[in-house]
């Protein structure tokens, strides 16, 4: 199969989503031997995602290697992002808890 | 009723402190990681600047290796784990500990292709300088901050 026949699956089967799919992951998939490919939807079928993640990584040459660096680094900036919001979140809701527990303190206390 | 008082007060606040928090370490790991941060700006500017030899980012590479395996090993999704369970010092929601795993898999692969030497001119100083970035992203979630900008 080509990437081309590939995409053009993808894309009729999922729309625009297939069609960034197939950009994405076709070229490795491509690469990978039948039996690579077997072993790999085994992985993924049964859970073994870090396993199905390391034969990817073993069809990607040096350069593919230090590209799944950026994808990893743009990863966890997304995910430190949404972390730090959640604890701003967090915080703000405490802060707010805070107030209002100062306030009932206060009138109970008489000031 | 005091009591009862109190109890949810204190749950709220464990609930407070949680929900915000992805990724959570005890004080080893929390100097652990810090180190590891400290070395990889280290290591990042060495390599950027041009001053590291082939044999100096091998030996990087070996480091952080070792690192993202620690990491992986040590991180669990389960309080009570990592409350009771001293090798378990780093508690992590699914996408920290999905984070980690893959660290630690893309972090072996790279060592494997420096250690058989079949990879171009540059390629192992450029793999530390894009470790370096991951592994203070690291210290980042656990300190619950943003990534800091390239």
């Amino acid at each position: 199969m080509t990437l081309e026949e590939l995409t053009q699956q993808l894309t009729d089967a999922l729309g625009a989503k297939g069609k960034e799919l197939a950009a994405k992951y076709g070229p490795t998939i491509l690469a990978m031997t039948t039996n690579d490919l077997d072993a790999w939807l085994n992985y993924v079928f049964v859970g073994q995602y870090s396993e199905a993640y390391a034969l990817y990584l073993k069809t990607k040459d040096p350069t593919g290697i230090l590209a799944e660096w950026d994808k990893e680094h743009a990863a966890w900036v997304a995910d430190n992002e949404a972390n730090a919001e959640k604890i701003e979140m967090a915080n703000k809701i405490g802060l707010e808890f805070a107030k209002a527990m100062l306030t009932v303190i206060l009138a109970v206390v008489g000031f | 009723m005091k009591r009862n008082v109190r109890l949810l007060l204190m749950a709220l606040c464990v609930m407070l402190c949680m929900s915000g928090c992805g990724m959570v370490a005890n004080d080893a790991m929390k100097v652990s990681i810090d180190l590891n941060a400290i070395q990889a700006a280290i290591d990042k500017d060495k390599a950027s600047s041009g001053e590291m030899s082939y044999q100096e980012a091998q030996s990087a590479l070996t480091r952080n290796a070792a690192t993202f395996q620690g990491y992986a090993a040590a991180k669990t999704l389960n309080f009570f784990e990592f409350l009771f369970n001293k090798n378990k010092g780093l508690l992590v929601n699914g996408e920290y500990a999905q984070r980690l795993d893959n660290a630690n898999i893309l972090a072996a692969e790279t060592l494997l292709r420096v250690n058989s030497g079949n990879v171009p001119d540059g390629f192992p100083q450029e793999a530390v300088i894009k470790e370096s970035v991951v592994l203070i992203d690291v210290k980042m979630a656990k300190d619950g901050k943003r990534s800091p900008s390239e």
